[in-house]
């Protein structure tokens, strides 16, 4: 009994373990009817067992617990504690699978909310308890969380001054609903951060409890990113507003337009010209802009050129005013053309300059070109001739084209090419010379000209402008008085001495002062009539009747009728009239003193004519025929009459004087020639001695 | 007019070139009055220049304006021929004679006989 009671003893102990053990599994398991169960299996098996140990085998339910029930029971036991313990095994390693999940999932959560850029954060919205912060905290405060954690309200002292308010009166609305605010906080460095908090309010499963959960994360270089672009923005739009303000005051109109050619932009000072505002055409087609007409075509074209990427540019006149255009390729920020832009100044005011500048430039243009004077612009450096006028060229007889080939010194006549180049050297010195030179013409002739120098600086070169006045006219005017003067001398001189010759013959052949006198004045007074003659023609001629009328006239011939005049109207040299006027007068004296006119009766026939042209321009055969006289005397005296009728026509004239005493009176035949030219030089030489005899003297 | 038989131009022949008949005549007389023995007068330089090929002359007296002509190319044979020439002219001023010409002793018309006698004598003796 003892060795069976020890070992009942030793085995229920054991059991009693062991069923602890299983209970405590299970309770963990969470088998819960099979816990109670077993439990009160438990508790009879252990009071049976005390009863049984305390000897009490008298108890009242001692027949039905029986050993053998009692061995019933513990094997039962038994078995359950095996399957027990079989599946508090399969939970056990169940659970620690899931324990080890679940740890791993936990430890991953809170590693991501340790490591999150945002702070991630956890509280009791009744308790204002912070439950969890994670540990951005630090990084994005500069502080450590744990003040926060036990102070939550000590977050409104991080926070800007100027967003305290706002948050205070956010804070107070965590819980109540989803929120998202921004706000500053001031870091212990003085650090000033922008924050972008989010609450949500939720409900916690468990316990019920009112709890908020929130991201709170730096926004501080998105607020810097905002700020900056704001500010460029500004910036932006500040220079936006300058733009426009200068484009608007720019003194042009500046447009653009699409590819249709609509305007889609106006701008500049120029539209207030047009009466138009800013923007006013925008929409509006070019083509009607424009309008029809030449003009707006032109412009026309110039857009679509640069809409095809050509810049083109045209003067357009709009409504009175002209406006110089440049029309180029409008294009986007990739290069693609989207349309047009022109600018267009008003260039009324410099084309209206440019007009006057023009018609200026014409006016002096005409001046210059229908001078009267030669006008000429020389470069000192070639001689050639800048610019000249067709006066100028008229003046020397070349045409346009030859004279810009001339240097002056290929037409100076009056200085050689080095006293030429010196004298341009002077004036460029002096600045301005008036002078007389002479000049060739291009045929060689000489003309005279009064020459006006001025040195003119004209677009950086020294130029020299003359103006040339042809005075060949009037020098040889000039130089035509000279002779005259000189002739006039001459001539006196010469009369002068024809007048000491006369006096001399007829002194010689005189025998008295009376005679002499009668002689000498009517030879004077023949050379006065021949003179008044020839004054009539200006020494160009003689007519030969009046000539010969003007002789006869100073005889005083009783009955006119008794000379016949006879002949066509002739004019004769200059130089045939002394010659000619001596020898009537001499003829005539004769006639008066001695011949056909000294008797009543007597009759004089003076016939002329002229004989055809030859080599020499022609003759007047002059017949002076005496009839009806006194009887002819040969023998009488040869006189000075006599040489003066025949020798001088001779003499001078090459001409011939021949008398012949007929029975009726003395005849006379004188022949001139017409042309008045230098002599042949045939040699008709006067008698070196004294005259001949005259075949027959009164 | 009775001519001297003695005399420094006795027996000089000289030209007479004038183209007036009766200056020339007058120029005549007084020279043939000097004793000289008278060639021409001429009024030509073609004339002239004959009887200056024919040697016929020891001097002359030459107008210088001959109507259309002057007499220069007579003087410039006289030069050559260094025989002496008096230039006779109604001119005051040596303007028509070319500058070779103007050194040469000029006559002014109108002449009287003095005047021409001692020009002769001066320019035409001492030769």
């Amino acid at each position: 009994m003892d060795l069976v009671l020890a070992i009942l003893i030793v085995s229920s102990a054991l059991q009693l373990l062991a069923a602890a053990m299983a209970l405590r599994l299970v309770r963990h398991t969470g088998f819960k009817a099979v816990w109670v169960i077993l439990s009160a299996a438990f508790v009879l098996m252990l009071a049976r067992r005390l009863l049984t140990l305390l000897g009490t085998t008298n108890e009242p339910w001692a027949d039905v617990w029986t050993t053998e029930a009692s061995e019933i029971m513990a094997l039962a036991t038994s078995v359950l504690l095996v399957v027990s313990m079989w599946r508090v095994g399969v939970v056990l390693r169940e659970r620690r699978l899931i324990e080890a999940a679940l740890r791993g999932t936990s430890d991953r959560y809170r590693q991501i909310t340790d490591n999150i850029e945002e702070v991630f954060w956890l509280s009791d919205v009744q308790t204002g308890e912070m439950l969890y912060v994670s540990p951005a905290y630090d990084r994005i405060w500069g502080r450590p969380r744990g003040d926060f954690l036990r102070d939550p309200q000590s977050l409104l002292e991080t926070v800007h001054p100027e967003d305290r308010a706002r948050v205070a009166a956010w804070l107070a609305e965590v819980g109540v609903r989803p929120l998202d605010e921004e706000f500053r906080i001031v870091r212990p460095d003085g650090e000033v951060r922008w924050v972008r908090d989010r609450a949500f309010p939720f409900q916690s499963a468990p316990d019920g409890r009112r709890l908020a959960v929130g991201i709170a994360g730096d926004v501080t270089e998105r607020h810097r990113i905002e700020e900056s672009l704001r500010a460029s923005e500004e910036r932006h739009r500040a220079l936006s507003d300058k733009l426009n303000l200068i484009m608007s005051q720019m003194p042009v109109v500046v447009w653009t337009t699409d590819l249709e050619l609509r305007f889609t932009s106006s701008r500049g000072a120029g539209l207030s010209m047009l009466h138009l505002d800013p923007d006013q055409v925008v929409g509006m087609p070019l083509a009607e802009f424009l309008g029809a007409g030449e003009a707006g075509q032109v412009a026309l074209d110039a857009h679509r050129r640069a809409a095809q990427g050509e810049e083109a540019t045209y003067i357009l006149d709009y409504y009175g005013r002209s406006y110089q255009s440049i029309v180029q390729p409008l294009r986007d920020d990739s290069g693609r053309i989207v349309g047009c832009i022109g600018v267009a100044s008003d260039i009324t005011a410099r084309m209206q300059t440019e007009e006057s500048l023009r018609q200026a430039e014409a006016r002096y243009r005409t001046l210059f070109e229908q001078s009267p004077d030669g006008v000429l612009v020389v470069d000192p450096r070639t001689l050639l001739a800048v610019d000249f006028n067709d006066s100028i060229c008229g003046m020397l007889g070349y045409s346009r084209e030859e004279f810009a080939r001339l240097r002056i010194t290929d037409y100076e006549a009056a200085e050689t090419a080095e006293e030429a180049r010196a004298h341009i050297e002077r004036v460029l010195v002096s600045g301005r010379e008036d002078f007389e030179t002479r000049l060739r013409r291009r045929t060689g002739q000489i003309i005279d000209v009064i020459v006006k120098v001025r040195a003119i600086d004209l677009g950086g070169r020294r130029l020299l402008h003359s103006i040339l006045r042809d005075i060949s006219h009037r020098k040889r005017s000039e130089r035509r008085q000279v002779v005259m003067m000189r002739e006039l001398d001459h001539r006196v001189k010469n009369n002068l001495a024809a007048v000491v010759s006369l006096a001399e013959q007829s002194a010689r052949s005189s025998k008295t002062v009376g005679e002499f006198s009668d002689k000498f004045l009517g030879r004077i007074r023949a050379m006065a009539q021949m003179h008044s003659v020839l004054a009539r023609t200006h020494w160009h001629g003689a007519d030969l009747r009046p000539l010969i009328e003007q002789i006869l006239e100073a005889f005083h011939v009783p009955g006119h009728a008794r000379v016949v005049l006879e002949g066509p109207d002739v004019v004769l040299p200059a130089g045939a009239a002394a010659p000619l006027a001596m020898a009537l007068h001499e003829l005539a004296t004769n006639a008066v003193k001695y011949g056909a006119l000294s008797v009543a009766g007597g009759q004089v026939h003076v016939a002329w004519q002229v004989e055809p042209a030859g080599d020499d321009g022609g003759r007047v055969r002059l017949t002076w025929a005496e009839s009806g006289g006194p009887p002819v005397k040969p023998g009488a005296s040869p006189g000075f009459g006599t040489e003066l009728i025949c020798g001088g026509i001779a003499f001078e004239m090459r001409g011939k004087a021949e008398m012949k005493l007929l029975s009726d009176g003395l005849t006379c035949e004188i022949t001139l020639r017409l042309d008045g030219a230098v002599p042949a030089p045939e040699t008709q030489d006067m008698p070196s001695g004294p005259p001949d005899e005259p075949s027959a003297a009164p | 007019m009775t001519e001297p038989t003695n005399g420094p131009l006795v027996g000089l022949r000289v030209l007479v070139v004038e183209d007036s008949f009766l200056i020339a005549t007058s120029l005549r007389d007084m020279v043939a009055g000097f004793g000289c023995q008278v060639v021409g007068p001429v009024s030509t330089v073609a004339a002239a220049q004959r009887l200056l090929g024919d040697d016929k002359c020891d001097a002359a007296l030459l107008d210088i304006d001959l109507g259309g002509e002057t007499s220069e190319p007579v003087a410039a044979t006289m030069v050559e021929q260094h025989r002496p020439f008096l230039f006779v002219t109604g001119y005051s001023s040596p303007g028509m004679l070319s500058a070779g010409f103007k050194q040469f002793r000029r006559l002014r018309k109108p002449l009287t006989e003095v005047t021409l006698k001692r020009a002769m004598v001066e320019e035409f003796v001492k030769h």
